[in-house]
């Protein structure tokens, strides 16, 4: 009951003043950024970090969540319309989505994905109402061990599930740590690795960094490469067929628990979420020979389960202020930015912001089903502006976007060099995630396992002696025995796709 | 050898780490107070598992993952589009902060959108969309943006 009462709460924060219109400028932008190929949901949150200053934080972060949440959805229209996942989480989606766009049967591929992915995405949010509030007291009882703990796995599972090669995981983790290590310690204070550089001495600037790694890293590949786009296919008919719907909603369920699941775990993501997906519903097909040939569940499973994981990826952030991908790690830096600490605190000192934002994701949901049921033929119109146009354009932002978080130059040129690091991690297959998001939580990581020590005297017993971090523990430990096996027995494939 | 682009990447990554883990030396491993760790703690860890990490990549590159330059570095077309975005970028970089923004942008979009769009329509676009973006950021939402004597 609580729950419905805060609930109401949120509804009226998230309805009044112009809360509504942020949320809708929100997802539009999301869709735009998950319908352009090159504009990944990771750069077009960071470009908007910004824009949100002058905002109070409850507007800014309904707007700046709803660009990730409508990226899932344009994500799909490019995958279908012309075999180019417009994000990551869509790579999938390309397989059956495009087939079927290829006999005709764009406009149903985009209408079950729309449909699930409401499904999955609404499902997410009633799980964040219910379930959030529930976890985040539950987590007022955590001290700095079991918050190392959490933020350890978290680590340990991205590097251990992502990307192609364990050994590159782990480097670009460490890349990532060493970058946190910059500017002044968390808990002395004291300057390190500034190298003499005044502008180092609070560390290298998140949007600059996220923005050069994800935005400016794209642009050179497009430049380089000479990006084009084929013609999208026609969309028709929205609706699958009588026989087809038992089948759809069948996909769509077991997609909503898949990627509700996967999403409450820190450090997994929406591209593990889709791909296991598509594999479950490979595996449970009468005929598997259809995937790949135009496969309707093969549509619906994987886009509920991408939107259902990226409403519970809110959960871990809200209650413990962990980000599960690098989107989310923007938004938490955005949470930092406007003074507020997510954590378990969060829904006893905020609750106004709080329920705000989780009403502002149930009516951003419906927002988005409109956007994409009706108007799915103007989104693949969007789909074709040309690079040479965009590419501009986007860069633009992007300068804007880290010149206006310091007002200094210095964060332009810091995202120029992130770009060429970041072109060169994409063409090694370093994964970027592994990196981003150890640079976000480096610091209060240290701060944690600092404050730990203290505690315990300068001993590590104290991580195997509390309960729930020992249980923590025991989970990285599983997780990275898991990965050096199947790294070891070069099994890594299944899961063997980059975030980015 | 020096072809094998793998090889560069994980020499990159050692000469990173080398270089932080050097540094951490400077910084004191045992806080001052107490039984805890100091700023330099952290660091020596991090850097030295990624100098380890670093060799096992680079004994990896040699043996198994040879990836050509070619297939890393754009070719000369590549390189040519990517060498004028940057000499664009650079070029505004050095004159927003004396022209304002709408004069540096609009040159740096007016140079990017060359041989895409017919110049009139180049300028008219470019000119547009910075005097737009101007708009938006610093009369709208108050974002400040590097400006000229003029204020934009």
């Amino acid at each position: 009951m609580e729950a419905i009462s805060n609930l109401w709460l949120g509804f009226s924060v998230a309805t009044s003043g112009l809360n509504i219109l942020y949320c809708l400028v929100g997802v539009t932008m999301g869709m735009i950024v998950g319908v352009m190929p090159g504009l990944g949901p990771v750069a077009g949150t960071a470009i908007l970090v910004p824009v949100t200053f002058g905002m109070d934080a409850t507007s800014a972060i309904i707007m700046l969540a709803g660009i990730y949440y409508g990226s899932q959805y344009g994500g799909t229209i490019t995958s279908v319309l012309i075999n180019t996942p417009g994000e990551s989480a869509s790579v999938i989606t390309c397989i059956d989505g495009y087939a079927m766009a290829k006999r005709g049967r764009a406009g149903t591929a985009l209408g079950v994905a729309a449909i699930g992915s409401f499904v999955g995405g609404t499902a997410a949010i009633v799980g964040l109402t219910f379930i959030a509030p529930v976890l985040s007291k539950a987590a007022l009882s955590f001290g700095p061990p079991e918050f190392f703990g959490v933020m350890l796995l978290g680590m340990t599972m991205l590097i251990g599930l992502m990307g192609k090669s364990l050994l590159k995981g782990i480097i670009a983790a460490l890349f990532g740590f060493l970058l946190a290590m910059i500017g002044d310690d968390p808990v002395s204070g004291s300057i390190r690795y500034s190298f003499g550089v005044m502008e180092l001495n609070s560390g290298l600037e998140l949007v600059a960094v996220a923005m050069g790694l994800f935005g400016i890293s794209e642009i050179l590949l497009g430049v380089a490469e000479k990006a084009t786009r084929s013609r999208p296919h026609e969309v028709k008919k929205l609706l699958p067929e009588k026989n087809e719907w038992k089948p759809t909603m069948g996909a769509i369920g077991r997609g909503t628990v898949i990627g509700f699941l996967i999403g409450l775990l820190p450090g997994a993501n929406s591209v593990i979420a889709s791909l296991m997906s598509y594999s479950v519903e490979k595996k449970m097909a009468k005929d598997p020979s259809r995937f790949g040939q135009g496969a309707i569940e093969g549509v619906a499973g994987p886009e509920t389960a991408n939107n259902a994981c990226a409403g519970a990826a809110n959960i871990p952030l809200f209650t413990l202020g962990i980000p599960s991908s690098p989107t989310i790690a923007i938004l938490l830096g955005a949470f930092m930015m406007h003074g507020l600490a997510p954590g378990p605190k969060l829904f006893v000192e905020n609750p106004e912001f709080v329920w705000g934002v989780i009403a502002s994701l149930y009516i951003g949901n419906v927002l988005l089903l409109i956007m994409n049921l009706p108007l799915a033929r103007l989104w693949g119109k969007v789909a074709l502006v040309p690079f040479e146009i965009l590419f501009p354009l986007v860069l633009t932002f992007c300068i804007l976007g880290s010149y206006s978080v310091n007002n200094r130059m210095f964060d332009v040129w810091v995202m120029l060099f992130f770009g060429i690091v970041g072109y060169f991690m994409k063409k090694f297959d370093f994964p970027m995630a592994a990196t981003l998001l150890p640079f976000v939580l480096g610091k209060p990581i240290e701060s944690s396992f600092v404050q730990s020590l203290l505690m315990a005297d300068g001993s590590l017993g104290i991580f195997f002696t509390r309960p729930i971090s020992l249980g923590f523990m025991i989970a990285i430990a599983l997780i990275l025995a898991a990965s050096i096996y199947s790294s070891w027995k070069q099994k890594r494939g299944t899961l063997a796709v980059d975030l980015e | 050898m020096y072809r094998n682009a793998s090889l560069w990447a994980g020499a990159f990554f050692l000469v990173f780490s080398v270089i932080f883990f050097g540094t951490s030396l400077d910084y004191s491993y045992k806080s001052k107070l107490g039984s805890g760790i100091g700023p330099g703690f952290m660091p020596f860890w991090f850097s030295l598992l990624m100098v380890v990490s670093s060799v096992i990549y680079l004994g990896y590159a040699l043996k198994k993952e040879k990836i050509d330059i070619s297939a890393v570095v754009p070719d000369k077309a590549g390189l040519k589009n990517i060498g004028s975005l940057f000499l664009y970028m650079i070029l505004f970089a050095a004159i927003v902060e004396h022209v304002g923004f709408i004069i540096a942008n609009s040159l740096m979009l007016f140079l990017m959108f060359r041989g895409y769009f017919r110049w009139r329509r180049n300028l008219i676009i470019s000119i547009g969309a910075s005097v737009f973006l101007y708009w938006v950021f610093v009369i709208l939402l108050s974002v400040p943006l590097p400006v000229n004597m003029f204020g934009w």
